[in-house]
């Protein structure tokens, strides 16, 4: 795109000292960047101490997809005059399926996913991941979930057993 | 895709619980109670958790002979340990099944009418935002638990289905309440009609339309902002017309399921109308002057969204003759300054062999402005 070389270039610094360059557009994505943006508008660097470099790409490349997307979804309405609805439907879909591929991912990721999208304020992507993980914890057992998310059980035999005895018909088995 | 690690370090080891509860108590309210309550065995900060969780959404059903039926002991501990003391509950989902034994329904063995009445009058000390009941709630039987539902003052959003024709209560105890999702039939519209002029804070109403024999229903509100209008098929052919009396209406979705040329004539003057959303799953030529008649009601309207899908039958196929086509086009929407510069038509998702009739609408749906252009 030969917009792009004119718009504002922002630069983050993940807390590894690694730098990502990005266009203002995907960086207001993030409601936290963008706070930040609209108080000092000459900032062109942001140190984000508290997301690692390999979680910050991700961050930014689900921004930037979803920002393309809305980017393509209003260039054919002006284009046209009209959207239509048919490709307005399945500009959307491949969207979901993009957000559902890019969610393929391990539950550590998942976690680091879930605390940067919440730290920078990206509520779609909050959203999402938040959905992914309480997705992983439907239809397993205890032991299935402890399993998916490496949780280990501080609770002693007598406590567990008392919780089930309250709550026995959250352990019945789904038929 | 990242590698899946086989080897754990110490510091992944519970990688879960390096969230905020805030973020934990959000994973699990999007949860069925039961899968939620699952997790208090998994370590203590789930178990305190689970506690803290502000969301119920519970499923009553009945059980096989080997299992004991578990409902009044799931809202034992979802909702009756709960203290007004606490945090508020921020929503409750019931979703009951009945079962039907000759011609009969019959709640689940465990549970009696007036347990469920006060599980709603517990709900009310414990400020309960947001109630939606689905299923066969089926309110002849539980005229009491209406009752109980309806004096909930803390309520700001309510979903419910009335099939039965006993009385609704007074709506004026729901002082809060900005969402009504509730489902319209011939013996229940003067009562729905009563409840709207009652809510004095309401501003979204998703109405279900069914049922309805002949007759006009009237509806007004004076701050309703968004209205949802869902057109189910009548039992039989029928007319009727629904008035909307909403000065302050600013979205207006309708979607008719209405078949065999049951559309309803609308009537009704929306003077602040920005967006429409209109889906219909069939256009019977019978139905031409009511969709015309709704096109002009909301010809002002900023963006309009319209959608015809479905199966359009021989009647539809027969070509009309060309005066009924003048007569039809003389109606299509325009701006109140006459163009329809604003109007946003899409997806008129027509057969191809209606070819005429896509010709006919192309023409008068492009604004005129855009056409130049090209």
């Amino acid at each position: 795109m030969a917009r792009s070389s004119t718009e504002n270039m922002i630069t983050l610094m993940s807390s590894d000292g690694e730098e990502f360059m990005v266009t203002e557009k995907v960086a207001r994505e993030c409601t936290t960047i963008r706070n930040m943006l609209e108080d000092d508008c000459v900032i062109t660097n942001i140190p984000l101490p508290n997301v690692t470099s390999d979680i910050l790409s991700m961050v930014i490349e689900y921004c930037m997809e979803h920002v393309a997307a809305a980017e393509k979804a209003a260039a054919e309405t002006a284009e046209k005059g009209s959207s239509s609805a048919p490709a307005a439907a399945k500009a959307n879909k491949d969207l979901e399926e993009w957000d559902k591929a890019f969610m393929n991912v391990d539950v550590y990721t998942l976690c680091d996913l879930i605390l940067a999208a919440n730290y920078l304020n990206v509520s779609g992507l909050l959203d999402l991941t938040i959905q992914t993980a309480a997705n992983l914890i439907k239809g397993k057992s205890p032991e299935q979930i402890r399993k998916t998310f490496h949780i280990q059980n501080d609770l002693s035999l007598e406590e567990e057993e008392k919780i089930r005895s309250q709550t026995p018909w959250a352990f019945e088995k789904s038929e | 895709m990242a590698t899946f690690q086989t080897e754990l370090s110490q510091h992944e080891v519970d990688h879960l619980l390096l969230l905020p509860d805030a973020l934990l108590i959000t994973i699990l309210s999007l949860l069925p109670t039961d899968t939620a309550a699952r997790t208090s065995v998994l370590c203590r900060r789930f178990r305190d958790l689970c506690e803290a969780c502000p969301s119920v959404n519970l499923t009553f059903g009945y059980h096989t002979r080997r299992r004991p039926p578990s409902n009044v002991a799931k809202a034992n501990s979802a909702l009756f340990s709960r203290q007004p003391s606490d945090q508020p509950l921020l929503s409750l989902r019931l979703h009951l099944l009945l079962s039907y034994s000759r011609g009969q329904s019959l709640l689940p063995s465990d549970l009696t009418l007036s347990f469920i009445s006060s599980l709603f009058a517990h709900a009310h000390p414990l400020r309960l935002r947001h109630l939606t009941l689905d299923g066969d709630w089926n309110f002849e039987l539980f005229e009491i638990c209406l009752r109980s539902v309806f004096s909930i003052s803390s309520l700001e959003s309510l979903s419910i289905c009335i099939h039965s024709q006993i009385p609704f209560p007074s709506g004026t105890t729901l002082t809060r309440l900005k969402s009504l999702t509730i489902n319209l039939e011939q013996h229940t519209s003067t009562q729905v009609r009563r409840l709207l002029l009652e809510l004095s804070c309401l501003g979204h109403l998703n109405l279900s339309i069914y049922g309805y024999n002949v007759g006009v229903i009237n509806l007004s509100s004076l701050t309703i902002k968004t209205l949802e209008l869902m057109i189910l098929p009548a039992p039989r052919q029928v007319t009727y017309s629904v008035g909307l009396f909403m000065p302050k209406m600013e979205f207006l979705y309708i979607t008719s399921m209405a078949s065999f040329g049951d559309l309803p004539h609308f009537h009704g003057d929306f003077p602040v109308l920005r967006k429409s959303v209109i889906t219909l799953h069939s256009l019977y030529r019978k139905d031409v002057a009511s969709f015309a008649q709704l096109l002009n009601c909301i010809s002002h309207v900023e963006e309009l969204s319209l959608e015809l899908k479905g199966y359009y039958t021989a009647q539809f196929h027969c070509r009309p003759d060309r005066r009924k086509w003048n007569a039809w086009r003389s109606k299509l929407p325009r701006n109140t300054d006459g163009n329809y510069q604003y109007a946003c038509f899409s997806n008129l998702h027509l057969r191809e062999n209606d070819k005429g009739f896509k010709k006919l609408l192309n023409k008068k749906f492009i604004p005129k402005k855009v056409q130049a252009h090209n």
